[in-house]
């Protein structure tokens, strides 16, 4: 991939590359604080939407570790004491040590906090103790996971220092990260399949990680449901598939590159990058300096999923300071043509207009796998047909959401037969 | 596993396939409703298997332990 040139130094604009990424993630990590101190105790909510406060604290505890993994300057790293401090009490109380005692089968998911404690130098021993009579039961194995969740607990208990390497090895293989993702018909709960096991598989950057299928493969088809979620604006998923590329150690992609300036300019935008269906005046509130426990319940994961993006990329080096990539000159604006709406559509079609045309043509391809995914959501036919065409004759083919798209058209033409 | 996919080469062999009628195709599977979208929908709910990420232990709703020794004391 070729880069742009620009103005400042290399050095230079890595270190303000740096120092923005630090700046997201001391934000983050601001706000986890108040996670904690208003979601610790009692979580918020009902019924299926309820936020248990176990989840809370989990998801806060893989956070700080993520931040403390990415190298941080002086202030973050004052901050990530502070938060280590605030979640200590709920990471190791009595609720946690009900769960060890009571569901030994979910030991490990109610020791997220201790173990991610632990690894960031903040041992306790009488939990250790509890955890190790927890995971000594017979239950202890009596759970039914799918594989990215046994990827999720093996990563825990590796963490807690008692790693089962062969376990790993099965469920990395039996996971999503071994199989074909269904880019045009599947649910996004494959997509959370996928990130989640990358993070375990990667010990959240960690770790250099063997993919049980070649990198460049899964990366492709990451890029076509980054796509998918930036026309959607679902900045949660899409923020957990941008850490694909610094957690498999993959160079920064035009696209991937585009992404991170889409979801910056979201979390400018909004004061925090924003969840899917998040309503507004919740958005406001949790930007604000005192959000209440409903707004943090309902935004506190996607802000979170920046803070861990940030961390990601600090690690790995930062982000790339352009949009580049060859490409065929009017590919980009060939493609915009099957890109139709009223209104001013998601965000990632204004932040297309303020980059060079020969960063655009950089975009093709994903303005292409865009194009295509919606005109599956419209079972398009003809549509799909064309635009495949079209896009074969200008060389973006090569990607998982085409060939899908292709094998689809050929069993609707099957379909088409069969109901005649 | 998953193969290695040559994907511009799936999609050649498409485009260079017989001509069908995708618009009409595209009509019939309209009449067969948004019943079809249905990767959104928790399949794993469909016998009551889904499950949360975690539950807490409960004697009877709406009771949680906070010790060991509470839930001892219930369990008489």
């Amino acid at each position: 991939m070729a880069y742009g040139v620009a103005a400042a130094p290399a050095r230079e604009r890595e270190g303000e590359a740096r120092a923005g990424l630090e700046f997201r993630l001391g934000r983050v990590l601001e706000r986890a604080r108040l996670v904690v101190e208003k979601l610790g105790a009692e979580g918020h909510g009902e019924g299926p939407e309820r936020i248990r406060p176990e989840k809370a604290i989990a998801e806060t505890s893989l956070l700080m570790l993520a931040a403390w993994a990415s190298r941080p300057g002086e202030e973050n790293r004052r901050r990530i004491d502070a938060l280590a401090g605030d979640l200590i009490p709920w990471a190791r109380g009595k609720r946690a040590l009900a769960g060890l005692c009571f569901e030994p089968a979910l030991a490990l998911e109610f020791a997220t906090g201790h173990i991610c404690l632990k690894r960031i130098g903040r041992p306790d021993a009488a939990f250790d103790e509890a955890l190790k009579r927890a995971l000594g039961s017979q239950t202890a194995g009596s759970r039914e996971r799918p594989p990215h969740r046994v990827m999720e607990q093996e990563w825990l208990r590796a963490g807690w220092g008692a790693r089962e390497p062969e376990t790993e090895k099965a469920a990395l293989r039996q996971s999503v990260l071994g199989r074909t993702m269904d880019l045009l018909g599947g649910s996004l709960d494959d997509g959370y399949a996928f990130t989640h096991a990358l993070m375990y598989a990667s010990d959240f950057g960690m770790r250099r990680m063997r993919l049980p299928r070649p990198k460049h493969v899964a990366m492709l088809e990451a890029a076509d449901l980054l796509a998918r979620c930036l026309d959607e604006e679902n900045y949660d998923l899409g923020g957990e598939l941008l850490l694909a590329w610094p957690l498999a150690g993959a160079e920064w992609s035009p696209e991937a590159a585009f992404a991170f300036r889409v979801l910056m300019r979201a979390e400018d935008e909004a004061g925090v990058l924003p969840a899917p269906g998040l309503k507004p005046e919740l958005r406001r509130e949790l930007a604000g300096a005192d959000p209440g426990r409903e707004a943090l319940a309902a935004g506190y994961h996607t802000a979170y999923v920046m803070g861990l993006v940030c961390a990601a990329a600090m690690r790995r080096g930062g982000i790339p300071d352009g949009v580049h990539g060859r490409a065929r000159r009017g590919a980009a604006g060939l493609m915009m043509r099957w890109i139709t709406g009223q209104g001013p559509g998601p965000l990632w079609l204004r932040e297309m207009e303020g980059l060079s045309e020969a960063d655009r043509d950089a975009l093709a391809g994903m303005v292409f796998s865009v194009a295509l995914r919606r005109k599956v959501r419209e079972r398009n036919f003809g549509g799909m047909l064309a635009l495949l065409a079209e896009a074969h004759g200008l060389g973006l083919t090569d990607r998982p959401a085409a060939s899908q798209a292709a094998e689809m058209l050929d069993r609707v033409r099957v379909f088409g037969s069969a109901v005649q | 596993m998953a193969q290695t996919v040559n994907h511009k080469e799936i999609v050649t062999k498409l485009l260079n396939s017989k001509a069908v009628d995708f618009t009409a195709i595209g009509k019939m599977v309209a009449e067969l409703g948004p019943a079809l979208a249905v990767a959104e929908e928790p399949w794993e709910g469909f016998c009551g298997t889904m499950r949360y990420f975690i539950h807490i232990y409960r004697v009877t709703p709406g009771t949680v332990f906070e010790t060991p020794a509470e839930g001892i004391a219930v369990q008489g």
